[in-house]
């Protein structure tokens, strides 16, 4: 655009503001800088608040969550402690009336015939055999419940057939 | 615009690229602020104190514009030229002063300009401008003073280039006019 007009515009001079100018701007953007942190730091305070009632609340609950599985864990350590110890009263019972009957049965045997004595001498070191291995594994691991309840199977059996041998010679006797 | 960032930059030169001042801006630092003030104050300082004609009033949008920059100058995304980001923050600027203060504009009474360093000739022509309509103002000012494109005055002053176009054609057509009487 070839214009006087604009030949002129171009040349007019720019205007320079007063130096003190950028002090009272200065002044103003240390203040609203001030304030923004002022600002933040509010909105911290306010948000502190909710953050503590939060940590609070997940302290309680993580306390509670730490206390109910102790619990729990109580309970079931105590259970299995005090089903173990009645295992092995019943074991010791067994034990006890199988030590008893096989003093009885052991007289008895050499009076019964050979065939069925041997028999039942096999069955019982079976069981016998059965009862030791069952103990081996408790030694190492003795909540194992299966085990527990093949050794008490095992005992249970050989009182069967100490008391079936018991019985076959009184019978004989009659 | 040019005329401005040579003389301007005579005395602080610093190794920042626009975008670096900037971001540097954007993290909060005051010193970056002075840096924009030293690169762009006259260009923004002429260009409102000859659209609000009083020197006060110009020096308040200088120093509103920079408290504007300074609490939105995250919003930036550099996807405008800087210069014209802060033209825009100015102008705005000045029409709240001028509706603020509602008054008419008084250009041959309170035109505080460097006078004495000028000729007869550009006097007038400053008084001219003093007395076109604001719009057509602006557009006068960017385009033929400033040296601002008429797409980047369309963009500042979010019209159309058909009208910035429009604008410095009434403009001319005016100036001359007065110039005339």
């Amino acid at each position: 655009m070839n214009d006087p007009i604009f030949d002129k515009a171009k040349q007019l001079q720019p205007i320079v503001p007063d130096d003190a100018l950028w002090s009272k701007i200065e002044d103003d953007l240390i203040r609203e800088s001030q304030q923004k942190r002022k600002n933040i730091f509010q909105m911290a305070l306010a948000h502190k608040s909710w953050l503590s009632v939060a940590a609070v609340l997940i302290i309680s609950f993580s306390y509670l969550a730490i206390y109910f599985n102790s619990a729990v864990n109580l309970d079931a350590k105590l259970l299995s402690t005090r089903a173990i110890l009645k295992v092995e009263l019943t074991e010791k019972n067994y034990m006890e009336a199988i030590a008893l009957l096989e003093k009885r049965a052991e007289n008895q045997l050499g009076q019964i015939d050979n065939e069925l004595m041997f028999l039942y001498r096999d069955k019982l070191a079976m069981i016998d055999t059965q009862i030791n291995q069952c103990r081996e594994a408790i030694s190492k691991n003795p909540g194992n419940a299966h085990i527990r309840k093949y050794m008490l199977a095992a005992l249970q059996d050989k009182k069967h057939t100490l008391t079936e041998i018991i019985n076959l010679e009184i019978r004989g006797d009659s | 615009m040019a005329r401005v960032a040579i003389t301007q930059r005579q005395e602080n030169i610093k190794p920042y690229s626009e975008q670096e001042l900037i971001l540097q801006c954007q993290a909060g630092k005051v010193a970056a602020f002075k840096e924009v003030y030293n690169l762009h104050s006259t260009l923004l300082y002429s260009i409102a104190i000859r659209l609000l004609g009083k020197k006060e009033d110009a020096e308040d949008a200088l120093q509103n514009t920079f408290s504007k920059l300074f609490k939105n100058i995250g919003q930036f995304r550099f996807q405008s030229k800087f210069s014209s980001y802060l033209v825009r923050i100015l102008i705005n600027g000045c029409y709240d002063i001028i509706e603020k203060r509602k008054y008419d504009f008084e250009p041959l009474e309170n035109f505080e300009l460097g006078q004495a360093n000028q000729t007869d000739l550009k006097l007038s022509l400053e008084k001219a401008i003093a007395c076109l309509p604001l719009k057509m103002r602006e557009c006068f000012i960017l385009f033929a003073v400033e040296g601002f494109k008429q797409s980047e005055i369309a963009e500042v002053l979010e019209i159309s280039e058909g009208t910035v176009k429009a604008h410095i054609f009434q403009a001319r057509l005016k100036l001359r006019e007065f110039l005339q009487e």
